[in-house]
């Protein structure tokens, strides 16, 4: 009864922190299947909206939802200020990925430690939220979880919705494909770009929010935002059901590894489990082998 | 008695994304011709380029090069065994020297182990100084030994090209692919291609496929040509069965010619 | 003055972890975050050896070196072989970094978070510039040999490369593998120079500093990347920076660089007579489309 009881426990924690992981690994494998560049500042923009959220809930006494907007909001505008800062000078003389990916790690460092300097390494914790507990078949589930999964799967399906119904989500499809023909086709890519760098910061602005709460706010947010790109890579970059599926099996084994073998080893394990399943796969699991136009 | 054949491609497919580019085409080329590929825009053609240089795996259907299957094999494998080409969008190395571009193609030809190269023993540089002498060679060949120095990127397009037509040679192939390597020139570029390509074709003993939309280049050089349209064959001949064939003027001009 | 020398022999020994990345990044064209990590294995081998094997030092540093070699190509071979797709190997190496981390600190031998102390100091300004000099030197042929030809074809334009006859995979890995090696003798000479060492040592910061060393001395530049590596460790020195300020100020350069000067301090040239004499002529005959 016990043993299940802990099973249970142990697969929604595991499912609720996978969501949070799809959330981040869905925003960065939208902007690789554009540009078809690691976007390594894409964790600090996690970060950034985590401070966000804290400052709208303890400064301005917002409840969590407007906090949550507000965190969005402020995430999206920061990634699209990314974009053009970073990343248009080298898109406009269609620089190598290489290129693409010092300066991400370099707007990495650069907002990362602005905010050793200037906050400091202090740990901030949410105020508390989503506090009780569900009780499912005796095993307590903590609300957070439940509120993290929903939330995750509306925002997830939300995006699938737009990406196959609207007019822009189609032209961001289309541009995923080809650039050059999206461009051909009247699609301003400035614009789209902006539109998809917003959406995959506001994902990681609600990713922000969520860890905050689980873990506290501090600038480097541990380990945790660098598992935006391992899901990715073990769903398959540039795929967005594979990060979502690939957050979700990362969470999940996490969980399972925390409480059945050890918590000091757990990213020992989800990098081991990257490496034999990239061993298997090359390609992650819904990675397409890309066939490069020449 | 049939000539060798240097390339057979048998039944090959291949689509994209639901998109059929190449439907069940099978084409020959025997050793020491000079095939004309030609067709519409879209028709294919770099497709079948791609497909024989392992660029793509084929979705069926088999690839023969010199008697052996080489479909999906990596490229590498298949440039190994004697197969060059051009690029149509041209693709060198262009923060690179001229030299430098030849050289590259070179690579497998100096002789000396990882340990030589690292001790730095005076076979390597002997060897190298070798590598260079010979890009120089064919640097000569193609008539831009003038511009060694110069980076490959500030080339102008007759140039490149040229500079592309070296670095293929100098991978010492048996078959040679052309893609689209007048595009870009003038007449007078045109001209001295036609001498260049019939020179190459000779001294090196090579069997050359050309993909082509300049039709003079084409009749020029091509005793015979094969003519794609949406991914399969619709014709084959000389230039002469072609120009009169209904099936090509219908796709070239459009349904009422 | 013994804090002087201090300073150079540590731009020397950072300077052979910038040239292991340079041959990886400058001139094979493929992104690393975690080569701190082999300079983690190389110093906890070597360190290791002679502190409790008494393997003499200069052969506890080529073994340590080797360690990192050797587990630089484990994890190369599932990662660099999709096609195309460096980006599946920058993000494993990644993950990679963590791991050696976290089991840094688990195991007993090593002592955990705590760190290593009581390392024999070897390592002083005479031996940290022989080995600065040797390494340049094989790193120098290394470039300069076919080996070198292929790894720049294949930072140049992968697919060209390929049409070239080269294989993608092969070379990859090859300067993987040298560059581990680099980062590891690198770690070795480290441990027994500050006789303490420790996890953290080797984490993103160290990966960072090392990456902002290789662009901004210059992709394509084997001089550069070691200048560059030399200038971040004594300028921060002179001028006691707090090491945060130090990390913001290399995130802007390195999108400034990207932005406006790809080619870094030294890209595609060399630090020579020839180089310093072409300087005064050279007017903005810059190499910079990427």
């Amino acid at each position: 009864m016990g043993e299940l009881k802990v099973f249970l426990q142990t697969l929604i924690t595991g499912l609720a922190i996978g969501g949070v992981y799809a959330l981040m690994a869905v925003g960065y494998s939208l902007v690789f299947s554009i540009l078809n560049f690691s976007n390594f500042a894409h964790g600090v923009v996690i970060m950034l909206g985590a401070y966000f959220g804290y400052y709208m809930c303890t400064l301005f006494h917002l409840p969590i939802s407007l906090a949550t907007t507000g965190a969005m909001l402020g995430a999206g505008l920061l990634a699209i200020a990314n974009e053009k800062l970073a990343y248009r000078p080298l898109r406009l003389r269609s620089a190598v990925p290489l290129y693409f990916m010092i300066s991400a790690m370099g707007a990495s460092m650069f907002l990362e430690n602005m905010v050793y300097v200037t906050v400091g390494a202090h740990f901030f914790s949410y105020p508390e939220v989503f506090k009780g507990s569900l009780s499912i078949l005796h095993a307590k589930i903590g609300l957070l979880d439940v509120v993290a999964l929903c939330v995750s799967a509306v925002a997830i399906t939300g995006l699938t919705l737009f990406l196959n119904k609207a007019k822009l989500g189609i032209a961001i499809r289309a541009a995923s494909r080809d650039m050059t023909v999206a461009g051909a086709l009247g699609v301003n890519i400035d614009k789209l770009l902006s539109v998809v760098f917003f959406i995959a910061g506001a994902f990681a602005g609600i990713a922000g929010v969520f860890l905050g709460v689980k873990y506290m706010v501090y600038p480097t947010m541990g380990w945790i935002t660098n598992k935006a790109y391992i899901a990715a890579v073990i769903g398959g970059i540039g795929s967005l059901p594979g990060a979502v599926i690939g957050g979700i099996i990362l969470g999940v084994v996490e969980s399972f590894v925390a409480t059945y073998v050890s918590t000091a080893l757990r990213d020992v394990f989800s990098f081991s489990l990257l490496v034999v399943l990239l061993m298997v796969m090359p390609s992650g699991l819904l990675g397409k082998t890309l066939e490069e136009k020449v | 008695m049939r000539d060798t054949m240097m390339l057979e491609l048998r039944g090959v497919s291949k689509s994209f994304g639901g998109i059929k580019a190449i439907t069940d085409l099978s084409m020959e080329v025997a050793e020491g011709e000079i095939v004309g590929l030609i067709g519409p825009n879209g028709a294919g053609k770099t497709t079948v380029f791609n497909l024989v240089t392992g660029v793509y795996r084929p979705d069926s259907g088999e690839i023969v090069f010199r008697g052996e299957s080489v479909g999906g094999l990596p490229p590498h494998v298949i440039v190994s065994k004697g197969v060059a080409r051009t690029f149509q969008n041209i693709r060198l190395f262009n923060n690179l020297s001229v030299l430098d571009n030849v050289k590259i193609a070179l690579h497998s030809q100096p002789e000396y182990g990882l340990g030589a190269a690292l001790a730095g023993l005076g076979k390597v540089a002997i060897e190298n100084k070798r590598i260079v002498a010979k890009a120089r060679e064919f640097l000569d060949m193609v008539g831009l030994s003038d511009r060694a120095k110069l980076r490959a990127g500030a080339l102008p397009y007759g140039l490149a090209r040229r500079l592309e037509i070296a670095r293929a040679l100098a991978l010492n192939p048996r078959l040679l692919l052309l893609d689209e390597p007048a595009a870009g020139m003038n007449p007078d570029e045109i001209a001295d291609l036609k001498e260049l390509i019939l020179k190459i074709h000779k001294d090196f003993n090579l069997t050359i496929v050309l993909i082509e939309h300049r039709m003079d280049l084409v009749m020029a050089t091509c005793p015979r040509l094969v003519v794609l349209n949406f991914g399969t064959k619709i014709a084959e001949g000389s230039p002469e069965e072609i120009q009169t064939n209904p099936q090509v003027l219908q796709a070239y001009l459009g349904e009422d010619y | 003055m013994g804090y002087a020398l201090g300073v150079l022999t540590l731009s020397c020994i950072q300077g052979i972890a910038a040239l292991g990345l340079a041959i990886f990044t400058g001139f094979t064209g493929q992104f690393s975050l975690g080569h701190a990590a082999f300079m983690g294995i190389g110093a906890y081998t070597a360190a290791l050896l002679t502190y409790f094997a008494g393997v003499p030092f200069v052969i506890a540093v080529v073994a340590g070196a080797l360690a990192a070699t050797v587990i630089s190509l484990v994890i190369g071979v599932p990662t660099l072989k999709a096609k195309l797709r460096s980006d599946y190997f920058a993000i494993a190496i990644m993950g990679f970094g963590e791991a050696v981390r976290v089991i840094l600190e688990n195991l007993q031998i090593t002592q955990g978070a705590r760190g290593l102390p009581g390392i024999t100091r070897y390592t002083n300004l005479p031996v940290a510039l022989l080995a600065l000099a040797i390494m340049a030197w094989l790193a120098r042929n290394f470039i300069l040999s076919k080996y070198g030809w292929r790894a720049i074809a294949v930072r140049e334009d992968p697919v060209a490369a390929e049409m070239m006859g080269i294989d993608l995979f092969r070379t990859k890995l090859l300067s993987l593998g040298a560059s581990a090696f680099f980062s590891g003798v690198a770690g070795g000479l480290l441990a027994h120079y500050l006789m303490f060492i420790q996890p953290v040592m080797f984490t993103n910061v160290q990966s960072t500093q090392l990456i902002a060393a290789v662009v901004a001395g210059g992709i394509g530049s084997l001089t550069g990347p070691v200048l560059a590596a030399a200038i971040f460790i004594i300028i921060p020195e002179l001028l006691r920076v707090a090491n945060m300020w130090r990390l913001v100020i290399y995130g802007l350069m390195l999108i400034l660089i990207m932005v406006f000067r790809p080619a870094g301090l030294m890209g595609y040239h060399e630090l020579s007579l020839e180089w310093l004499r072409g300087l005064g002529r050279r007017n903005r005959r810059l190499t910079t489309n990427a």
